[in-house]
């Protein structure tokens, strides 16, 4: 089987579950093609990139096309994914779709032949009911890259983790308030954002390492990433987020207290890990493992056990594609609406200026001749224009910075 | 233990739309003080804020801690920040039909509210309302069994039957192709050559036919400003197999994923294709024993799981054994907030033509302080209006007519409904005219009177006049066929509404909801 995957490639570690996935099909199928499909569009610009995608498509003799969507990206046009679909076997993994899933990848997803997602099982209906063939494979990693150090753990409570979100700093302060020490690293901390590898040396130095689910929140736009959180949906913060912390925990061999989401116990047993719902009960959780030592090591020996087999991306993806039926393909009939075509259009804005202010002009007209005069939501135009004036100018002129 | 509950609904008749009684029905059965508060008439009658204060007020004097919503399908009048007010230290439950539809720009907004929704069709969205941290229950959809019972000579005289609308799409088709095949099929419904039947007449052919055919809904979406073109991929699970199994029909249904949850007994059978069709229903018609032991178990799983009492039995376990949510959030988008907007505005139209101008001020308050609407329909609406007024004296003048041509002469009207409530009022003519009985199919208003006017058997009519004046909008046709039927040419009939197209009593009172039916059909 030749697989072909259209992802980022992230250097060193940072957000390296994109890595973990591609190693996840490449170990398993060592022919597979993986293309960064961001870079090669701002390589190439549309037309070519669609070509030679497909070119590879077929000069590879590739059967299976996985498409690992960046959160909110909408490079792709959706005429291109159907003839993409026409050609080979796809597969679409979206790692937030929670949020993303009205504006942008149920549009998407029509083309798939085959979506996952990171998320509870309850959350895949919002596709099936689409009659999209949908699978949860719950967030799977390189378990490689986690080490059960089995060192001496000297942090009681730690947090990992932007902690400017909701109701966290709540919490924490909660508990710092009766008297426990929390150490807390990331967005927001006395801390301040650590590495990957010290995050891992964290983890296993901790005896309770908390985790929190409420990471919805409705912003407008990041400007890191260029996502717009603005066409997601109010309603969706009712939304809890299944985050892959817990595991990442179990896999360096350590215990998670965890905020309740829903679907948290499709990841880990009750005897793996601990949950609260309030304040009270989390502090009042924190004292009895705190005293219960034995109890804690008991949990993390049993999650580890659970999570270098139920969250390896290797195994996991070698049972799933062993099971696919590539033959079973359904008629596709694709609707779209006009919020998603205003998002892809203003989403190109980002091409259109990026090809504008490194002069090339064909390349430019070629984005343009897409956007034409069609509806734009024009703050996140703005945003577009202001950032790539930023990079591609301003950076050059006085940085000298790509 | 809830002992008082009360039912914010629309009201409707068994003739008109017969799930919403059996939905009260089941709660009636199973508390002992039950209120029905009619939303669209009291908002009508005492503007939003008067009806938002009624309900206030009962909920206070009566202490009723549980309250359901029956919601009407796709209807956003009612004020979130209301239902939020009645929620605080209560139980809602609420229902929605059609949510595959309405769930994204109306339904969920509402839902947040809920302490348990209940739904009437497709099990997924347990799971999807799951995700928003809300309790639901899916019994399916549920029925007054009393109404849908076989009837006991259980004679098949029809091979095979479909009621519903066959004008578009894959209905048509497969039907055609059933009968270029050469089977003996009988439609009835809106597109059809027997036209649309009664609900008594339902029930007859769905016990009189061999093979009852079902096949899922869909929908335009696009007929809806506020509705997701993508979400035209839903296939709505329909009651109608449940309708036929409690009548103890044979179902054969079009494929749709969850009717193996409706009827997990395997006594309903499934196509997917016009071909996979034809070829079962040849199979099942040649296959009287089968069909007979399938329909017999459907029956039994229907009444034992669909009847409204039974359900509610468990849904009241259910509920009793929850406890109401101490904080209500609401979180509303601007899609939500547009779409209630403009029905607003639809009320507000309607209060200012009707000289409410009070009322009229209230909603144009609170539109003002929201700003946001769909213009689309609002124009449109507008525009209906405009049409329904134009409508409406071509239609008088027309009745006038025909009522003077009838002057001084011996005549008796077919039905004693609202519709001839209103026509005595609208048409002072009529006082002309010898009006020597009225007419209706219902037995128990035989002998009883209108305006001083006997009510009688359609057997008896030429012992009155014979002259007949059809006054019924939604059976018309039907009335029509099964006089000529029972009198051939003796009878001079007169039907009056059909052919204008226009019913006077819906069209005023209920104008938003028949502008949003007039929606469906465009």
């Amino acid at each position: 089987m030749k697989i072909l995957v259209l992802t980022r490639k992230m250097k060193g570690k940072a957000n390296f579950i994109y890595n973990s996935y591609t190693n996840g099909i490449t170990k398993n199928y060592p022919d597979s093609i993986v293309i960064d499909y961001f870079d090669l569009y701002f390589d190439l610009a549309k037309e070519n990139f669609e070509k030679k995608i497909l070119e590879t498509i077929k000069v590879k003799k590739i059967d299976i096309v996985f498409i690992n969507f960046i959160s909110g990206d909408l490079t792709f046009d959706l005429k291109f994914l159907q003839k993409i679909e026409s050609v080979s076997y796809l597969i679409m993994n979206f790692y937030d779709s929670e949020l993303f899933f009205e504006p942008i990848e149920r549009y998407y997803a029509q083309c798939a032949n085959l979506v996952i997602l990171p998320t509870s099982s309850a959350f895949t209906y919002y596709y099936k009911i689409l009659n999209i063939n949908t699978t949860s494979t719950l967030s799977l990693f390189d378990i490689k890259k986690y080490e059960n150090k089995k060192i001496k753990k000297d942090i009681d409570i730690s947090f990992i983790g932007n902690i400017e979100k909701k109701s966290r700093q709540e919490f924490i302060s909660f508990l710092q308030d009766k008297g426990y020490k929390v150490e807390t690293y990331g967005l927001g901390t006395k801390n301040g954002k650590v590495s990957f590898d010290e995050m891992i040396d964290i983890f296993n130095r901790t005896k309770i390492n908390l985790n929190f689910s409420d990471t919805i929140t409705y912003r407008s736009f990041n400007r890191t990433y260029n996502t717009n959180y603005s066409t997601v949906p109010k309603i969706t913060q009712f939304l809890q987020q299944l985050k892959g912390r817990t595991i990442e925990v179990a896999l360096c061999g350590s215990f998670t207290l965890s905020q309740d989401a829903l679907g948290i116990d499709e990841l880990f047993g009750k005897d793996e890990i601990d949950t609260f719902k309030t304040k009270d009960e989390l502090l009042q959780k924190v004292k009895y493992y705190l005293d219960n030592e034995d109890i804690i090591e008991e949990k993390s020996n049993l999650a580890y056990k659970t999570a270098i087999v139920k969250f390896d991306v290797e195994r996991k993806f070698k049972e799933l594609f062993e099971n696919l039926d590539l033959k079973n393909k359904i008629e596709k009939k694709i609707f779209i609406d006009d919020a998603f075509l205003s998002n892809f259009y203003t989403y190109h804005i980002l091409y259109l200026f990026n090809f504008l202010f490194k002069g090339r002009f064909k390349d430019f007209y070629q984005e343009f001749k897409l956007i034409e005069f069609r509806k734009l939501d024009l703050i996140t135009s703005y945003y577009h224009i202001t950032q790539q004036f930023k990079y591609q100018v301003i950076n050059k002129l006085f940085k000298g910075r790509k | 233990m809830y002992d008082k509950a009360l039912i914010i609904s629309r009201y409707h008749s068994d003739l008109g739309n017969p799930i919403y009684n059996a939905y009260t029905r089941g709660i009636k059965s199973q508390c002992e003080e039950v209120y029905f508060i009619d939303y669209f008439d009291d908002i009508n009658e005492f503007s939003q804020k008067g009806f938002e204060q009624k309900v206030l007020t009962l909920l206070e004097e009566k202490d009723i801690k549980l309250v359901f919503f029956i919601f009407v399908s796709g209807d956003a009048i009612l004020s979130p920040y209301f239902i939020q007010n009645v929620a605080k230290d209560r139980f809602i439950a609420m229902v929605f039909w059609d949510i595959e539809q309405f769930f994204e720009p109306i339904d969920r907004y509402y839902a947040q509210l809920a302490d348990l929704v209940i739904l009437t069709a497709n099990y997924e969205y347990s799971y999807i309302l799951k995700t928003m941290g809300i309790d639901s229950i899916c019994p399916f959809s549920l029925f007054d069994s009393t109404k849908y019972k076989p009837t006991l000579n259980n004679q098949q005289t029809i091979d095979v039957s479909f009621v519903g609308e066959v004008t578009k799409g894959k209905r048509k088709e497969y039907i055609k192709y059933l009968e270029d095949n050469g089977i003996n099929i009988q439609t009835y419904g809106v597109g059809t050559k027997n036209g649309k039947v009664s609900f008594e007449k339902v029930v007859d052919i769905f016990n009189s036919s061999k093979i009852n055919l079902s096949f899922t809904g869909t929908y335009d979406n696009s007929v809806y400003s506020f509705c997701s073109n993508i979400n035209n991929r839903i296939k709505q699970n329909k009651g109608k197999p449940i309708e036929i199994a409690l009548c103890g029909g044979f179902v054969l249904s079009e494929y749709v994923n969850g009717l193996d949850k409706v009827f997990p007994n395997n006594s309903i059978d499934v196509f997917e294709t016009k071909e996979e069709l034809l070829q079962k229903v040849k199979y099942y018609l040649n296959h009287n024993d089968l069909r007979e032991e399938m329909k017999d178990k459907s029956y039994k799983y229907a009444i034992e799981n669909y009847d409204s009492i039974v359900a509610f039995k468990k849904i009241f376990e259910k509920i009793n054994s929850m406890e109401y949510k101490k904080e209500k959030k609401l979180i509303l988008d601007d899609i939500f907030i547009k779409v209630h907007n403009t029905f607003r505005i639809f009320y507000a139209i309607l209060f200012l033509i009707n000289s409410k101008y009070s009322f009229f001020i209230d909603e144009l308050k609170f539109i003002l302080k929201y700003k946001k609407f769909i213009l689309k329909d609002v124009k449109e609406f507008i525009w209906f209006l405009l049409k329904n007024k134009f409508k409406k004296i071509k239609f008088k003048f027309a009745i006038n007519k025909i009522f003077s041509s009838l002057k001084n002469q011996d005549v008796v009207i077919y039905g004693a409904g609202v519709h001839t409530i209103k026509l005595f009022e609208m048409f002072p003519i009529l006082k002309n005219l010898n009006v020597k009985a009225i007419v209706d199919s219902n037995p128990n208003l035989w002998g009883t009177y209108i305006n001083g006017i006997i009510i009688i058997s359609p057997n008896d009519i030429l012992e009155y006049a014979d002259k007949v004046i059809i006054s019924s909008a939604k059976f018309e046709k039907e009335i029509k066929s099964n006089l000529i039927k029972l009198y051939q040419k003796r009878l001079n009939i007169f039907t009056l509404y059909h052919k204008f197209n226009y019913d006077f009593v819906s069209g005023e009172k209920d104008a938003y909801q028949v502008y949003r039916n007039t929606l469906k059909l465009r």
